[in-house]
């Protein structure tokens, strides 16, 4: 090998450990974007914490319990709000072509703050109050959720549908918006 | 006189009390704008943490108490919805109250954050020039050592004729 092989060795060897000894202060300027899918999840679970045994057949002024969950991998911490909302076979639900949520009034809602990759769940416990049949269809005037009474005015068959929308707060637009993602479990209306 | 005074004294009660409760009773609109607020508060609080979370900083704790905040909001506005304003103007205010808090520690977390990634940025710097000046120094010195030898031993080199030309 000549003098000059010994120099082009002796030079890639030195920049190589330069460049080791520069990769503290490198890496601080250097980032590498992650590349992952962001997205939230929302899900109803029983009264025994499974996906199993929801209360499908319930009477009145008894009182049934579920659990709504969210998980979160946005990428950073987010701000949550779940609408929940009844209806009956014939009223809209939330169009997830367009995401736009369901126009109908929400009865309850749940707000809370979840960091990346973190889960929030908690109890829905709730009772139909004041319900009986009206030609033919099913009214309920008043549902207890989480011991507070509320007044939802169903008017419908015996299978209604309670659901639960989950909406984000968009900092970009300084408001919620709906998420695009609804959990629901379907009832039948005992009276 | 006695039935006189008792029946006074039950007017004054009547009275007492029905200057109690209106004292005391909230109206819808004191009741809307402390459900403002309180969204307000906890939207600047939000804002507050993300900005705590960029900047490095650890904000589970934070996330907890916010929880609370928005958990006292959502029942501020059920309760709106139910026309109980005392309740909805309580809850409104107790989220107020915690977001507030929250908002002012994510900006001095955000803050303390900032200046411990700045000592720790300066450190690294300081950390790899004193590395590359150490291999720079040690490749030039251990070029020169390196290349001394290799002349010593090429010096050192007996010249050999071949048969040719002898």
């Amino acid at each position: 090998m000549k003098l000059d092989d010994y120099q082009t060795v002796f030079m890639a060897i030195s920049l190589i450990l330069m460049l080791v000894a520069a990769s503290p202060a490198l890496s601080a300027f250097i980032r590498i974007p992650k590349v992952s899918q962001q997205f939230s999840e929302i899900w109803i679970l029983g009264p025994n914490r499974t996906f199993e045994d929801y209360p499908f057949q319930i009477r009145a002024n008894q009182l049934y319990t579920t659990y709504v969950g969210v998980g979160n991998h946005m990428g950073a911490s987010s701000y949550y709000l779940i609408y929940v909302k009844f209806r009956n076979q014939t009223q809209p639900l939330p169009d997830s072509n367009t995401s736009t949520p369901s126009p109908l009034q929400s009865i309850y809602e749940f707000r809370f703050f979840l960091a990346d990759g973190e889960d929030w769940e908690t109890t829905v416990n709730f009772v139909i109050l004041d319900a009986h049949v009206q030609d033919n269809s099913v009214v309920v005037k008043q549902i207890s959720i989480n011991d507070i009474t509320v007044n939802v005015n169903y008017t419908g068959q015996r299978y209604c549908q309670m659901f639960f929308e989950l909406w984000r707060y968009d900092l970009a637009s300084d408001s919620f918006q709906y998420h695009n993602r609804f959990a629901s479990i379907w009832f039948q209306i005992s009276v | 006189m006695s039935t006189k005074l008792l029946f006074f004294f039950l007017l004054f009660l009547l009275l007492l009390s029905i200057h109690v409760s209106i004292s005391f009773s909230i109206g819808e609109d004191e009741a809307v704008s402390a459900i403002t607020k309180a969204e307000e508060t906890n939207a600047s609080a939000y804002r507050a943490l993300i900005d705590a979370e960029k900047a490095g900083a650890t904000t589970s704790g934070l996330i907890n108490r916010l929880n609370d905040a928005a958990s006292y909001l959502a029942k501020a506005k059920v309760f709106y919805e139910i026309n109980d304003f005392n309740n909805a103007s309580l809850f409104a205010n107790n989220s107020t109250e915690i977001a507030n808090a929250v908002k002012i520690e994510a900006f001095t977390i955000k803050y303390q954050a900032i200046y411990e990634s700045n000592q720790c940025l300066m450190f690294s710097i300081a950390e790899s020039a004193l590395g590359v000046c150490i291999v720079f120094f040690t490749s030039f010195f251990g070029w020169r050592v390196f290349k001394q030898y290799y002349y010593n031993r090429v010096l050192k080199l007996k010249p050999e004729l071949s048969a040719d030309e002898a």
